[in-house]
């Protein structure tokens, strides 16, 4: 039984139904993201899985309990927000305590659990400071400690990484994950960061405009998209039509492909990566060949960058800089058989 | 190099209409006005004070303008935090609550002595329902005392505590009461203690506020209030208007300051215990 | 062509007729400015500054306050700034003590011959007239008052405990009732001022309110705060209009009173209009107007009133009942019965 389901939930509120007939399960100890662009809904379902606000309709059920009308301050899950929302007139110390003495801690035990925390997120020796004595990567850290002391039943993040720079945010994610598997708490995590949340999540939803399209583990999502959304989300930068004849795929200028992925239908939407779509000569003779002629050609060191104007469409590639083709060049492209993607048409 | 130097001129000359208005005006009159209440006949002397802290008419006075002053604080602090509180978190036509809030500001004194009277009157509204309720056998005095002043005065500045304590919530960001409740707080335990330490310099600035305004109020005390509750500003009226002592009066007025300075201090003192980093 | 020259013709004929007229007027262009009582504004707008500025073309500057504020503003105003000053007896000593009182040529007041004789030059040879009496009196309301009242004396009754509006010593008729109550005893003002104010402490559980303010007074008996009140006359005309069945009694201890006065104030530039104005205030439409509008009681011997119009006024044979206290003496002795005032009703 998953530890967290969210049934059929609305929500939103006057004009603005953000979440309609949603559903959600998380398993116990699993780090699941919610990852979409804003608007998508995403921070909603966070906030409503917190208590912050309540859905129209639909229920929330946690460990078998129904807990859509339990109060905020008795769902007893940690919280990590944006803005990490440090109380500024308490120390570190005082602000990381501050579930403790809520729920009644004994002070020897809550210095203890204090301090053991504190050095969890590397943070000894801060226990008198101010938040505004400090940066953001440190207070980022006393917001985490701050939400993990009370040993919630499951941890929500809020974007938690997005004010920090690339290179803390590389280290911070690598920090949460960590803590995460070692003390084994069910983490919910929403970013827009689509890297970011496939370096650390067990499964990902991808969300879009209130609707979940595809909850899957990271490498199933990269590898298999389900939609154009989700494949152009992840990376596919190159789609054309295939329909089915007589037993092969063709495209629409009437050239076979060969497919190595199953599909349904008579009629898909193929993409594949840039990186494997292979350039070379017109005489290459690769297979599932597309001529083209080069319209764009980027060097960026290690690979170059071509756009390829073909007959069915452009084509982004990234090929290795062995050797590099000038605009204006005709080449073929080789579209790598096990590496495209077919998508039905009813999903697109 | 000389365009450092112009800025410079430029800037005091800039100000100094200003200064020299306030210099003239206020500086140097209350100068004069302090020396004045130190001197009897031309020569210096403290009987202007000793003669008033000898009468037990001026000490019940004085001691009853500054208990009703900080009663008329503590009330008007009870009522505005949660007034503020629900205005800036809760209220979705946040500019008609704050009109209506501030309303009473723009009454005349005598449109609302006429309406506390017809409200707290003997044959007023509260009256009426007291004993209509079979409360009170006899209509209570309610007017023309301590009690009907203390409210006049709330309700005359409740509105500047509201206005204090609305700008300095508006400042707390939500998620500060978010967080506290997904630790655990219930709504009141945020409350007391997120919102209300870091609202403390605006309850200060309002405290300060509603105070001096109810140390200096002058037509409340007359029309509310009656000869055996008069407080320090209808003193002064007496003195200077009713027997030109300007000397006494100039000495009461000295008091209503220094009192008005020290409360102030100590209002100042206090947030800085509840919030270390009150300003 | 012929229209405009007609209108220009028109107009200078206009502006030549109005100029004729104005050149008529001996004081046009002159301002007088006169410190007089704030009640009954727009009454002595229209019975008296109105006439006398179409008389004289001269522009009337009136400033209304309660006696003793004006007394202060006169006493500290530059010289010419006021040049007629109306005001109660008390406080004509009051500024005759600071000098501001200038002499009149008692030549030049044509009413003084009609006027009473104790009311032609009250404060001595050379000093103005008197316009108007005034009496002390209670008002009460019968329904509500639990005793009947018919002097001071009753006052005292134990059934009417805060019931009952006294005037403070400071407001004009302070002093008045300070006689009146020592009358009521037989004791003398001065001699016997422990006994006066022993009586004032006993009657002090029956005071409702010690007033400045004779208008907020009454709007007490109409809100039924207070069921009696000492007032002036002119108050009763003012109370019987919100309710007719307002009782006054004239008390039994007798009428104790005072006029207000006409004067020049020293220093003034417009002393000969000031007189004409002095002169103008005691002739028999103003009186007659002002008498019949229940402003003022006319003081001058030829005005007949019917019973209505005297009804409350001190006319006709009161006027020789009235009784004065010495001014100087109240001005002497007033500082040390305010202070007793103020530990009697002030100090609980």
């Amino acid at each position: 039984m998953p530890l967290l389901e969210l049934r059929n939930i609305t929500a939103g509120y006057d004009r603005n139904i953000i979440l309609r007939g949603f559903n959600l399960e998380v398993e116990k100890g699993e780090f699941v993201s919610l990852l979409g662009s804003s608007g998508c809904g995403k921070t909603t379902t966070l906030r409503l899985i917190a208590g912050f606000s309540e859905p129209n309709e639909g229920s929330i059920i946690f460990g078998g309990r129904d807990i859509t009308h339990v109060p905020l301050h008795r769902r007893n899950f940690g919280f990590v927000f944006q803005s990490y929302a440090l109380f500024p007139h308490m120390t570190v110390f005082d602000n990381v305590a501050f579930g403790l003495k809520m729920r009644k801690v004994p002070k020897a035990e809550m210095r203890k659990r204090v301090m053991d925390m504190l050095a969890l997120v590397d943070l000894e020796g801060f226990e008198d400071r101010y938040p505004r004595e400090m940066s953001g990567g440190q207070r980022q850290r006393v917001a985490l400690a701050r939400a993990m002391v009370i040993q919630p039943d499951l941890m929500l993040f809020d974007e938690p990484l997005s004010n920090l720079d690339a290179k803390l945010r590389v280290r911070m994610r690598v920090e949460i994950r960590r803590i995460q598997q070692e003390l084994g708490f069910t983490a919910i995590y929403v970013t827009h960061d689509q890297e970011e949340c496939f370096a650390i999540s067990d499964k990902v939803a991808i969300m879009n405009q209130g609707v979940i399209e595809q909850m899957d583990t990271p490498a199933n999502i990269f590898n298999g998209p389900k939609t154009e959304f989700i494949a152009r989300f992840v990376g596919f930068e190159n789609f054309f039509d295939l329909k089915a004849e007589g037993g092969a795929w063709l495209t629409d200028s009437g050239a076979p492909i060969r497919l190595t992925q199953r599909t349904e239908g008579s009629a898909v939407k193929a993409c594949i990566r840039p990186e494997d779509v292979l350039i070379g000569p017109p005489d290459a003779g690769f297979e599932n060949s597309v001529p083209g002629e080069v319209l764009v050609s980027t060097f960026l060191g290690r690979h170059v960058q071509y756009n390829v104007r073909t007959a069915i469409g452009e084509f982004a590639v990234k090929a290795e800089q062995d050797h590099v083709y000038s605009i204006g060049a005709q080449v073929s492209l080789g579209l790598i058989a096990n590496k495209i993607i077919p998508i039905p048409q009813t999903n697109c | 190099m000389k365009k450092r130097g112009m800025g410079r001129y430029i800037f005091l000359a800039l100000i100094a209409p200003g200064v020299l208005f306030i210099t003239v005006f206020m500086l140097i009159p209350l100068f004069w006005v302090i020396l004045s209440t130190f001197q009897e006949g031309g020569s210096f002397s403290l009987n202007n004070y000793i003669s008033l802290l000898d009468s037990v008419y001026f000490r019940q006075v004085f001691g009853r303008s500054v208990r009703l002053s900080l009663l008329s604080t503590g009330l008007c602090a009870l009522l505005g935090f949660p007034a503020a509180y629900y205005i800036s978190r809760y209220s979705r036509h946040k500019g008609m609550m704050m009109a209506l809030a501030i309303f009473p500001m723009f009454t005349s004194p005598v449109i609302r002595s006429f309406s506390w009277m017809v409200i707290l009157g003997r044959k007023g509204i509260v009256n009426q329902a007291l004993v209509g309720l079979g409360l009170f056998a006899r209509p209570q005095s309610l007017l023309y005392n301590e009690f009907s002043m203390t409210v006049g005065f709330v309700q005359l500045f409740l509105p500047q505590m509201i206005l204090s304590l609305l700008g300095v919530m508006d400042a707390i960001p939500t998620d500060l009461t978010e967080a506290a409740g997904s630790l655990g707080a219930t709504r009141l335990v945020a409350f007391l203690r997120i919102v209300f330490p870091l609202s403390v310099s605006g309850l200060v600035t309002g405290a300060v506020l509603v105070f001096t305004g109810c140390m200096t109020a002058y037509t409340t005390p007359q029309l509310l209030g009656a000869t055996d509750t008069q407080v320090l500003s209808t003193m002064v009226y007496q003195y200077a208007m009713s027997l030109r002592d300007w000397a006494q009066a100039s000495a009461v007025a000295m008091v209503m300051i220094v009192v008005t300075l020290a409360v102030s201090t100590l209002f100042n003192r206090l947030s800085r215990r509840i919030n270390p980093l009150a300003a | 062509m012929k229209k405009i020259a007609a209108l220009v013709l028109a107009l200078i004929l206009a502006v030549s007729v109005t100029a004729a007229f104005a050149e008529d007027k001996p004081y046009a262009g002159q301002t007088l400015t006169i410190s007089t009582f704030a009640f009954n504004a727009e009454l002595l707008q229209k019975n008296i500054y109105e006439p006398f500025m179409a008389l004289t073309g001269c522009t009337i500057v009136a400033d209304g306050a309660n006696n003793a504020v004006r007394v202060s503003k006169i006493a500290e105003a530059a010289e010419g700034e006021y040049d007629v000053v109306i005001i109660g007896d008390m406080f004509v000593k009051q500024l005759m003590a600071e000098g501001k009182i200038d002499t009149i040529d008692a030549s030049k007041l044509t009413n003084l011959g009609s006027i009473y004789e104790n009311a032609r030059a009250p404060m001595g040879e050379g000093y103005g007239p008197a316009y108007t009496f005034n009496r002390l009196g209670i008002v009460y309301n019968p329904a509500e008052c639990p005793v009947e009242i018919k002097s001071f004396a009753d006052l005292w009754n134990p059934e009417l405990a805060d019931y009952i509006a006294i005037p403070a010593i400071t407001n004009t008729s302070g002093p008045l009732f300070y006689y009146g109550v020592a009358a009521a005893f037989g004791l003398t003002p001065g001699a016997d001022d422990d006994a006066i104010f022993a009586k004032l402490a006993e009657l002090k559980p029956n005071v409702k309110s010690n007033y400045t303010s004779a208008n907020n007074t009454i709007t007490m008996l109409n809100q039924g705060e207070i069921c009696a009140a000492v007032l002036l006359d002119y108050s009763y005309t003012t109370a019987k209009s919100a309710n007719p069945d307002y009782v006054w009694v004239n008390p039994a201890e007798g009428l104790y009173g005072g006029y207000n006065m006409l004067n020049v104030v020293t220093g003034s530039k417009n002393k000969e209009l000031a007189e004409l104005f002095i002169d103008f205030y005691l002739s028999y439409d103003v009186q007659y107007a002002e008498a019949m509008d229940g402003v003022d009681s006319p003081v001058r011997t030829d005005i007949e009133l019917d019973a209505e119009h005297a009804a409350n006024f001190t006319y006709g044979e009161m006027v020789n009942q009235l009784i004065l206290p010495d001014w100087d003496f109240v001005t002497e002795n007033l500082p040390a019965w305010t202070e007793r005032w103020n530990e009697t009703f002030g100090v609980k």
